[in-house]
C-alpha cells in the first residue's frame, strides 16, 4: 500500500449526467435539443435521469415544437418523482395555454392533466378554464378530458371551480368531436362518483342524437354508451331513440355496432309494439352475424356478447344457428364459445343438423372440444324432450367407438338424462356397464355409481360391481367415496341381502372411523343413525322421489343478465362478471377518514361491553364481530364465525375470560408516570410510559377519567419521531364512566415515520376523545424497548467487536446518582431489559462488568459498567458504531441503573 | 490611444450571449420589466410560478435573460439558476417599504453563493412612477448595498410601466460585462489594468448620462474590489 492510492477515487471522467447536464444548458439550441434527446432516450430504457429535472424544465420555454413535446414528456414521467421542482413548470405551462398555437394551448393543457402532483394541479385552473371556452374545438376537447383526469386527482377542485357545469356546456357545443369528448369525461366522471353528476336529460338526449351522425367512430361509442344508462320516458321515445341509433348498426366498427345493440336491446324492453320488436330482431341479426367474419378474438367477444343476447332474446339469431357452427381452423375458444352458443339455439327444427354437427366434433382430436362437444350432447337432450332419443342415440354410437374420455363424458351426461327423464332409457345401462373398466375420472366414476345405485333393482350384478368398486375406497377421491356411500345405501334398501349388508358394515365402518372428510364422515353417520333406527323411514328418505331436472347449466341468473346487457361490449360482458367484481375503483372520497375512524371506533366499542353485561345476545354479537374486522383491522376481538348461536356463545365466553386476566395483570404492574395530568386535562388524567414485552414494543397508557360525563371514541396519534414508532393497532378503550380508570397496551411499531434529524428521545403523544379537545402531550422514548432479545454476545465475538472498533468509538459517562448495591441484582434487572451480562472482573475495589445490547437494524452495544458496590457514581463505557445513539444511550443506561 | 482601444473592442465586444437571472420579492416588476426590455411594451402579467425566459440583443450582447418567481414558495428554487450567470438583475418595489427588510436579507442570502461569486449586480429600484417609493440612495441604504465588496454593482432608478431607467441599466450591464469578459480573457496584467480604468471613467459616463447615480465600489474600501484582477492595481499613468 501507498499513498498513492487516492488517485483512484478522483477521476476525470464526469459520467453520464454531469455530461447531459452540461449540454442542457449550453447555449446552442441545437445540442440542447439532442441533449433533450438523449435524456429521453436514457428515460425510455429505464435510467433514471431525474436529477436533470430543472435542467431540462428550463428548456422548456422553446419555439421548437418539437423540443417542447419531448419535454412534456419528460415532465410527465418525472413530475411525481420532484413534485417541488414540477411547480418551476408551472409558468411556462399557463403561458403555453394562452399560445396562439391551438396545438401547442391543447398540448400544455393535455399534459398539465397528465402530471399528477397536488401541488400544480390548483395552477391548472386558470389555463384549464381559459380552454374549456377556447375557440379551437380541438383545444376544448383536449380540455374536456383534462377535467376527467383532473376530478380524478381532486374531485373537490373540479366541483368548485364548476368545470363540471362548464362539461354540461359543451355538451350543447356545435363541435360533434367536443360533444363526444364531453361526454366521455362526464361518463368517466359519473364512474368514479357517487352521486349523480351526469344526467341526461331529454334535452341533451336530442343534443346527443344529434352529435352521433357527426362525430368520429370513437365518439360514437362514447356517445352510445352514454345513452344506454338513459331511462326512457315512454314507449315513444324508446321508439325514437331506438330508430336514431340503428343506423349505427351498419358501422365498420364492431364497437359502434355492439353499442347500438346494447341500446337497442335496453330500448327494447319499453317497447311494447310486438311488431316493431319483431323488426328490430330482424334488423340486428345481420351485424352480429357480420362481427363473426371478423378476427378470431373479436369473435371471441363477439360470441361472449352474442351468449348474452341470446339468453335474453333467443329470436335474434333463431335462424343464423349455421353462423355458429365451428370451422375446423377456429382457434379453441372460439369454438368452445360457439358450442355453448349452439346449444342455445338448438331447437326442435334444427336439431337434426346440430347433431350431425356435434357428432362431427366428438372425433376431432381436441380433447376439450371433443368433451365439450359430448356434454352439449347431453344438454341438448335435456332441453328438448322430443330429440331426446335422437340424442342419446347419438351418444351410444359414440360410447362404441370406446374412446375412453368420450365414453366418460358420455356416461356423466347420460347421468343427468336419467335425471331429466326418469324410468325411460334405463335400457341403456347394460351398454354403459360394458365400460365400467374404462372408468378413470372421478366425475365419470361417480356418475357410473349414481346410476348404479339408483337402478341396483335393475342390474342383476349390482352388488359385484359396486364391491368392485369398493375394494378402492380409501383411495378414492370424496366426490366418489360420498357417491359410493349413498350408492351402498341405496342398495342395501333395495337389496337387503347378506352381501350388501356386509358392504354396508364397510363402508360406513370405513367412512367413519378412517376418513378425514367431515362430509363423509357427516353423511356415513347420518346414513348409519338411520338405517340402525328406522330403515323404513331410511328407505323413504333415500329412495324418495328425486325433482326433474332441467338444464341450467351456463345459465345466467335474470338480474345478472340484465345487468351484463346494460354492459354489452365492455369486459364485463366478455367475463360475464358484473363490473363491480372485477374493478376496484378507489372512490374519491373526501378525506374525512379521520372522523369516519372516529366513528366507527366509538359504534365498534360501545357495543362490546354491553355484550360482555348482557350475556351476548347472538345478533348483536354478530354485528360487531362483522363491524370490527372491517374497519378497524386487528382491533379487538378476533372475527368470530358468525354461524351458530351457541358456538358464538362460547366464544363471547372466552372473550370475557381473557378480559379479566388482562385487567387483573394491570394493577400488578408499576404505576405508569403521570404526562398529563387532570388538571391540564380538563379531569382527563393520562399515564403512560414504553415498555417492551415479548418481543414487541408497547405503550402501556392508562385513562382516568376524571370528569362528570363518559369519555369514549379515544384515539391516539404519534408526531414523527427519531425512531419513528407509530400505533400499530387502533387504540382499545371502552368508554370510560366517570371516576373509571382503564389501562392497555397499545402495540408500538418502529421505523415507521421516521423524524430527520439529530436522535432524540421526544415522542410527541395527540390523544382525543368525542367529549374534549384534542390533549397534545410529550414523552420520552427510553432507548432499551428497542434492545432486542436478540442481543447477547459470545465473550468471543465481544472481545472482538470491542477491538475492532475505534477508540473515537468509545463513549464513557459517569451517573453519580446511580448506586450498585448487588451486582446480581443489577444484572437480573439489566437482563429484563435486554441488556445482556457477559463477563466480570475486578479492578481494586471496583467491579467491572461487560454487558451487550442490539438495537434492531442497529449496531450492537458494547458496555462496560464501572461501579463498586455499594458507593454512589457508577461510570459506563459503551463502544459502539452507532455514534449517534450514544446519549440516548447514556439516558437509557442511568435509568436502568437507578 | 485609440486604435488600442478600437482592437480591443473589436474583440471583446463582437455578438456575445450573457445569461442574465432577474430575482426579486413577489410583485417587484420583474416579468413586466423583462418584457418591457424584449418586446419594449408593457404587458399583463400573472404571479410567475416558474420562470420565463427570454432573449434581448442590446449593445451587441445576447442577453438570456431568465426571470424567476418570487414568492415565498419559489424563491428556495433559484439556486438551480445560478450556474453560469453572469450578471443578477435585483428588482425591489421602491414603493413596498414594508417589505425592503425581506428584500434585502434575499438580497444578500443571494450574494452569499458561492456559484454566483463572479456575477455582477444590477438593482432596479422599481416602480419609481409610484407615490411614495424610495429613491436609490434610500433604497441603497435599506439594501445596504454598501457592504458588498467583491463585486461590481450598481443601482439604477426604474419604472417599467414607464419604461424609465431599464435601459440606463442594461448600458451599464453590457459595459461591465465586456469589459469584465475582456480583462478575464486577457491575462496581460496591463490589459487588465487598462480596461479596470476605462471602467471607472465609462461608468461614470453612463451614470451621468442617464442621471441616475451609480456607486462603484471604491479600491479603497476593499483591496478585491474591481476584481477582474487578482494583482496589484497600478493606475496606467501613461493612458492619462
Amino acid at each position: 500500500m501507498s499513498g498513492h492510492d487516492s488517485k483512484y477515487f478522483s477521476t476525470t471522467k464526469k459520467g453520464e449526467i454531469p455530461e447531459l447536464k452540461e449540454e442542457l444548458n449550453s447555449q446552442y439550441k441545437d445540442k440542447r435539443k439532442d441533449a433533450v434527446k438523449k435524456v429521453i432516450a436514457a428515460m425510455t430504457v429505464g435510467k433514471d435521469v431525474s436529477s436533470l429535472f430543472t435542467d431540462v424544465v428550463n428548456c422548456m420555454q422553446t419555439e421548437n415544437l418539437e423540443l417542447k413535446k419531448l419535454v412534456y414528456l419528460y415532465l410527465i414521467n418525472y413530475a411525481k418523482s420532484q413534485p417541488d421542482l414540477a411547480i418551476l413548470a408551472v409558468n411556462t405551462f399557463v403561458k403555453d395555454s394562452q399560445d396562439p398555437n391551438p396545438l401547442i394551448r391543447a398540448l400544455a393543457v393535455r399534459t398539465m392533466g397528465c402530471i399528477r402532483v397536488d401541488k400544480i394541479t390548483e395552477y391548472l385552473c386558470d389555463p384549464l378554464q381559459r380552454c374549456l371556452k377556447d375557440d379551437d374545438p380541438y383545444v376544448r376537447k383536449t380540455a374536456a378530458i383534462c377535467v376527467a383526469k383532473l376530478y380524478d386527482i381532486n374531485a373537490e377542485l373540479v366541483e368548485d371551480r364548476g368545470f363540471l357545469e362548464a362539461l354540461k356546456d359543451l355538451i350543447s357545443d356545435n363541435n360533434p368531436m367536443v360533444v363526444a369528448n364531453a361526454v366521455a369525461a362526464l361518463a368517466e366522471i359519473q364512474d368514479s362518483s357517487v352521486r349523480p353528476i351526469f344526467e341526461i336529460t331529454s334535452h341533451t338526449l336530442s343534443k346527443l342524437l344529434t352529435a352521433l351522425n357527426e362525430c368520429t367512430e370513437w365518439g360514437q361509442v362514447f356517445i352510445l354508451d352514454s345513452l344506454s344508462r338513459y331511462k326512457a320516458a315512454d314507449a315513444r321515445e324508446a321508439e325514437n331513440i331506438v330508430e336514431r341509433v340503428t343506423p349505427r348498426l351498419q358501422h365498420a366498427n364492431c364497437a359502434v355496432v355492439l353499442s347500438a345493440v346494447k341500446i337497442i336491446l335496453l330500448q327494447m324492453e319499453l317497447i311494447t309494439s310486438t311488431d316493431v320488436v319483431r323488426n328490430l330482431c330482424k334488423k340486428m341479426a345481420p351485424p352480429l352475424v357480420t362481427l363473426l367474419s371478423a378476427e378470431p378474438e373479436i369473435q371471441y367477444v363477439a360470441l361472449r356478447n352474442i351468449n348474452l343476447i341470446v339468453q335474453k332474446r333467443p329470436t335474434i339469431l333463431a335462424h343464423e344457428i349455421k353462423v355458429f357452427f365451428c370451422k375446423y381452423n377456429d382457434p379453441i375458444y372460439v369454438k368452445m364459445e360457439k358450442l355453448e352458443i349452439m346449444i342455445k339455439l338448438a331447437s326442435d327444427r334444427n336439431i337434426d343438423q346440430v347433431l350431425l354437427e356435434f357428432k362431427e366434433y366428438a372425433t376431432e382430436v381436441d380433447v376439450d372440444f371433443v368433451r365439450k362437444a359430448v356434454r352439449a350432447i347431453g344438454r341438448c337432450a335435456i332441453k328438448l324432450e322430443r330429440a331426446a332419443e335422437r340424442c342419446i342415440s347419438v351418444l351410444l354410437e359414440l360410447i362404441k367407438i370406446k374412446v375412453n374420455y368420450v365414453v366418460q363424458e358420455a356416461i356423466i351426461v347420460i347421468k343427468d338424462i336419467f335425471r331429466r327423464y326418469p324410468n325411460t332409457y334405463e335400457s341403456i345401462i347394460a351398454t354403459l356397464c360394458e365400460s365400467l373398466d374404462t372408468l378413470d375420472e372421478p366425475e365419470a366414476k361417480a356418475s357410473m355409481i349414481w346410476i348404479i345405485g339408483e337402478y341396483a333393482e335393475r342390474i342383476d350384478n349390482a352388488d359385484e360391481l359396486l364391491e368392485s368398486f369398493l375394494e378402492t375406497f380409501p383411495e378414492e377421491p370424496a366426490l366418489v367415496q360420498l357417491q359410493l356411500l349413498t350408492a351402498t345405501v341405496k342398495l342395501f334398501l333395495k337389496k337387503p341381502t347378506e352381501g350388501p349388508q356386509q358392504m354396508i358394515q364397510a363402508v360406513l365402518n370405513n367412512a367413519t372411523v378412517e376418513t378425514d372428510n367431515p362430509d363423509l364422515r357427516d353423511r356415513a353417520y347420518i346414513y348409519w343413525r338411520l338405517l340402525s333406527t328406522d330403515p323404513e323411514a331410511a328407505k323413504d328418505v333415500v329412495l324418495a322421489e328425486k325433482p326433474v331436472i332441467s338444464d341450467d347449466s351456463n345459465q345466467l341468473d335474470s338480474s345478472l343478465l340484465d345487468e351484463l346487457l346494460a354492459n354489452i361490449s365492455t369486459l364485463s360482458s366478455v367475463y360475464h362478471k358484473p363490473p363491480e367484481s372485477f374493478v376496484s375503483r378507489v372512490k374519491a372520497a373526501p378525506r374525512a377518514d379521520d372522523e369516519e375512524f372516529a366513528d366507527t371506533a366509538e359504534g365498534g366499542y360501545s357495543e362490546s361491553p354491553s355484550q360482555g353485561v348482557d350475556g351476548a345476545s347472538p345478533s348483536s354479537s354478530v354485528g360487531t364481530s362483522s363491524n370490527v374486522p372491517v374497519k378497524q383491522p386487528g382491533a379487538g376481538s378476533p372475527p368470530a364465525p358468525a354461524a351458530m348461536p351457541d358456538l358464538l356463545g362460547d366464544l363471547m365466553g372466552m372473550d370475557n375470560a381473557i378480559v379479566p386476566v388482562d385487567e387483573a395483570a394491570a394493577p400488578s404492574s408499576p404505576p405508569l408516570p403521570v404526562l398529563l395530568p387532570s388538571t391540564t386535562g380538563q379531569g382527563l388524567q393520562i399515564s403512560a410510559q414504553l415498555t417492551r414485552r415479548d418481543g414487541q414494543i408497547y405503550y402501556d397508557i392508562s385513562f382516568e377519567n376524571g370528569t362528570q360525563g363518559v369519555l369514549d371514541g379515544f384515539m391516539i396519534q404519534f408526531n414523527k419521531n427519531t425512531f419513528g414508532l407509530a400505533a400499530g393497532e387502533a387504540l382499545k378503550v371502552p368508554p370510560l364512566q366517570p371516576g373509571a380508570t382503564t389501562r392497555t397496551l397499545l402495540q408500538m411499531v418502529p421505523f415507521q415515520n421516521i423524524a430527520p434529524g439529530a436522535p432524540n428521545s421526544i415522542l410527541q403523544v395527540a390523544v382525543k376523545n368525542n367529549q374534549q379537545p384534542v390533549w397534545y402531550f410529550n414523552d420520552k422514548i427510553p432507548l432499551h424497548v428497542f434492545f432486542g432479545e436478540d442481543g447477547k454476545m459470545e465473550r468471543a465475538s465481544f472481545l472482538e467487536g470491542w477491538k475492532s472498533l475505534p477508540d473515537d468509538h468509545e463513549f464513557t459517562k459517569e451517573f453519580p446518582g446511580s448506586v450498585i448495591s448487588s451486582i446480581d441484582a443489577t444484572v437480573e434487572r439489566l437482563a429484563a431489559a435486554n441488556v445482556f451480562f457477559i463477563a466480570k472482573r475486578k479492578n481494586a475495589n471496583m467491579d467491572v462488568l461487560y454487558l451487550s445490547a442490539k438495537m434492531p437494524r442497529g449496531i450492537p452495544f458494547l458496555i462496560e459498567i464501572t461501579a463498586a458496590v455499594g458507593v454512589p457514581g457508577v461510570k459506563c463505557a459503551v463502544k459502539t458504531a452507532n455514534k449517534e445513539m450514544v446519549p440516548l444511550f447514556f439516558e437509557a443506561m442511568e435509568a436502568l441503573t437507578k | 490611444m485609440g486604435i488600442v482601444f478600437t482592437r480591443l473592442f473589436s474583440s471583446l465586444f463582437g455578438n456575445r450571449e450573457a445569461r442574465i437571472l432577474v430575482l426579486g420579492l413577489d410583485n417587484a416588476g420583474k416579468t413586466t420589466i423583462l418584457y418591457r426590455l424584449q418586446m419594449g411594451e408593457v404587458v399583463s402579467t400573472i404571479p410567475t410560478i416558474g420562470f420565463n425566459v427570454e432573449t434581448v440583443q442590446y449593445n451587441n450582447i445576447k442577453f438570456q435573460v431568465w426571470d424567476l418567481g418570487g414568492q415565498t414558495s419559489i424563491r428556495p428554487y433559484w439556486r438551480c439558476y445560478f450556474p453560469n450567470t453572469q450578471a443578477i438583475i435585483y428588482v425591489v418595489d421602491s414603493s413596498d417599504t414594508d417589505r425592503l427588510v425581506t428584500a434585502k436579507e434575499e438580497f444578500h442570502a443571494i450574494l452569499e453563493e458561492d456559484e454566483l461569486k463572479g456575477a455582477v449586480v444590477l438593482v432596479y429600484a422599481n416602480k419609481q412612477d409610484l407615490p411614495g417609493a424610495l429613491d436609490d440612495a434610500a433604497i441603497t441604504e435599506s439594501l445596504e448595498l454598501h457592504k458588498i465588496k467583491s463585486r461590481q454593482w450598481a443601482i439604477f432608478k426604474t419604472s417599467a410601466i414607464k419604461g424609465e431607467g431599464l435601459f440606463e441599466g442594461l448600458d451599464w450591464l453590457s459595459n461591465t460585462l465586456t469589459i469584465i469578459a475582456g480583462s478575464v480573457t486577457h491575462s496581460n496584467p496591463e490589459a487588465a489594468n487598462v480596461v479596470a480604468f476605462f471602467l471607472m471613467n465609462h461608468c461614470w459616463m453612463v451614470n451621468n448620462r442617464a442621471g441616475a447615480t451609480l456607486f462603484l465600489a471604491s479600491q479603497r474600501d476593499n483591496p478585491h474590489s474591481l476584481c477582474f484582477n487578482s494583482r496589484s492595481f497600478t493606475p496606467p499613468v501613461n493612458c492619462l
